[in-house]
């Protein structure tokens, strides 16, 4: 394929998905501290964090959020702080907690990939967490 | 702006037909085979393929199975062996056609459960146990054409852990795993939805751990540290060492191009798909080959260091214990 042609199909192929990329990824409403999920400190294995009760009523839940606890797969499992990446929707970042481990740990979750990574306290979840940060590569 | 728009609309047709090609011309894809097993196994086999559905439930969880198989296989004279595949979270077979083809192609039977969360393992088995029934049933096209002493399991993310777990806990009726992205321990939701360590190191089996350099996240080659098995290089490690094992990355891969069909379509990247399925029709395939066909060729190039695997272009963080 000569030269011109190939940039005009590289072109192409780019204005095609950037077009799609727009109808996909409808714009979602600010939200306070855009991208700046998780600051706290990982959840350490000591000492030991104290369990907190957990809520009698939970409260309304955003469709990320419906979408996350499915795949927990706890009924007891709760969420905190959630907040989704300006650029990229799809990830969110926030704290859990299930029955199982009923202490908040931090989360990563990859909605196009129903994929959630729980804070083990390794450098590894933070290199993980770094894909909260708006204009990250988004996996 | 004419011009313009008919050069777009080419460029649309264009692509439109690469994402539908097959993978012929090896040179024009990435991650093309160099070598010969490689590219022997990349091709597609001898055989036309069939795909059913099972009427009813095949597994406990109350999904079907999709059956992919080679078309004559009445007419054949031998058992085929069977592989048994699981899918990544919230997927059905349905995303894995290209590659499930592929291997019944090569004279694979495959079985897939239909369920989305595989990842225990448990569902897998129950596949198996469908087939098995089906063997002994003289009115299915599969009444005694399996040969159930060479029984794999291979599968993608979630399904890679219920792959290897269906293999542990098979009681030896499953000899050989190929683990497609099998994701790093910290991704495992709830914890024991995956591919524990202790039934890891207590197991016994052949295991071929595939990933790609893309997908860094959530299969990543190596690791910081810590006690948790959260790379390939990490679960290869604590494989026992009497099993066979290999494993490696293929370049430039993300998370999801197993699931290309075959490559990754113009929203690819929506879809964590870099490259698409290519280059993963060729080692994988070959261990499949080797490890239910006796295909010693096949086997010979995942001989450590010196095997054919070892200089593959497509290819990198390899290693083997394949004497």
């Amino acid at each position: 394929m000569p030269a011109h042609r190939k940039m005009l199909f590289v072109l192409g192929v780019v204005a095609v998905a950037a077009i799609a990329a727009l109808i996909a990824w409808p714009a979602t409403p600010p939200a306070p501290e855009a991208g700046a999920v998780v600051v706290r400190p990982a959840a350490s294995p000591s000492p030991t964090p104290v369990p907190e009760p957990f809520a009698s009523a939970p409260p309304p839940r955003s469709p990320v959020e419906t979408a996350i606890l499915a795949s927990i797969g706890d009924s007891r499992a709760e969420l905190r702080d959630v907040v989704a990446r300006h650029d990229a929707p799809q990830i969110a970042c926030g704290e859990k907690r299930t029955a199982r481990d009923p202490v908040f740990r931090r989360f990563v979750w990859l909605g196009h990939l129903k994929m959630l990574a729980t804070d083990d306290g390794s450098q590894d979840f933070g290199n993980i967490a770094a894909v909260c940060r708006e204009g990250q590569p988004v996996p | 702006m004419k011009r313009l728009s008919r050069a777009i609309c080419a460029s649309l047709v264009s692509a439109a037909a690469l994402a539908t090609a097959l993978p012929a011309a090896a040179q024009s894809v990435p991650n093309a085979p160099t070598g010969p097993v490689e590219t022997q196994y990349y091709a597609n086999g001898s055989y036309a393929t069939t795909t059913t559905r099972s009427t009813a439930a095949c597994d406990s969880k109350g999904n079907q199975c999709d059956v992919f198989y080679p078309t004559n296989i009445a007419s054949l004279n031998t058992r085929l062996p069977l592989v048994v595949w699981a899918n990544g979270t919230d997927s059905t077979p349905d995303n894995y056609t290209n590659w499930l083809k592929h291997l019944a192609s090569w004279g694979f039977v495959v079985v897939a459960t239909r369920d989305k969360q595989t990842g225990y393992g448990n569902t897998v088995l129950d596949s198996l146990a469908y087939m098995q029934a089906q063997e002994a049933n003289p009115a299915s096209p599969f009444y005694h054409r399996i040969d159930f002493t060479h029984v794999g399991a291979a599968g993608h993310s979630q399904g890679a852990s219920g792959a290897a777990n269906a293999m542990f806990h098979s009681n030896g009726a499953i000899i050989t795993t190929v683990t497609f992205e099998l994701p790093s321990q910290t991704w495992c939701n709830p914890a024991d939805n995956c591919l524990l360590t202790p039934t890891l190191t207590g197991g016994s089996g052949s295991i071929f751990y595939v990933s790609g350099t893309a997908d860094s996240l959530i299969a990543p080659d190596t690791q910081s540290g810590g006690t948790q098995l959260n790379s390939q290089t990490a679960y290869y490690n604590a494989t026992p060492a009497g099993m066979l094992k290999a494993k490696g990355l293929l370049k430039g891969a993300n998370h999801n191009d197993i699931t290309g069909t075959p490559g990754c379509g113009l929203l690819g990247f929506l879809k964590a798909c870099s490259n698409g399925v290519y280059g993963y029709l060729g080692f994988p395939t070959a261990w499949l080959a080797w490890q239910l066909k006796g295909d010693a060729t096949a086997g010979a190039a995942f001989k450590s260091g010196t095997g054919e695997f070892f200089t593959a272009t497509a290819w990198q963080g390899r290693v083997s214990n394949i004497p």
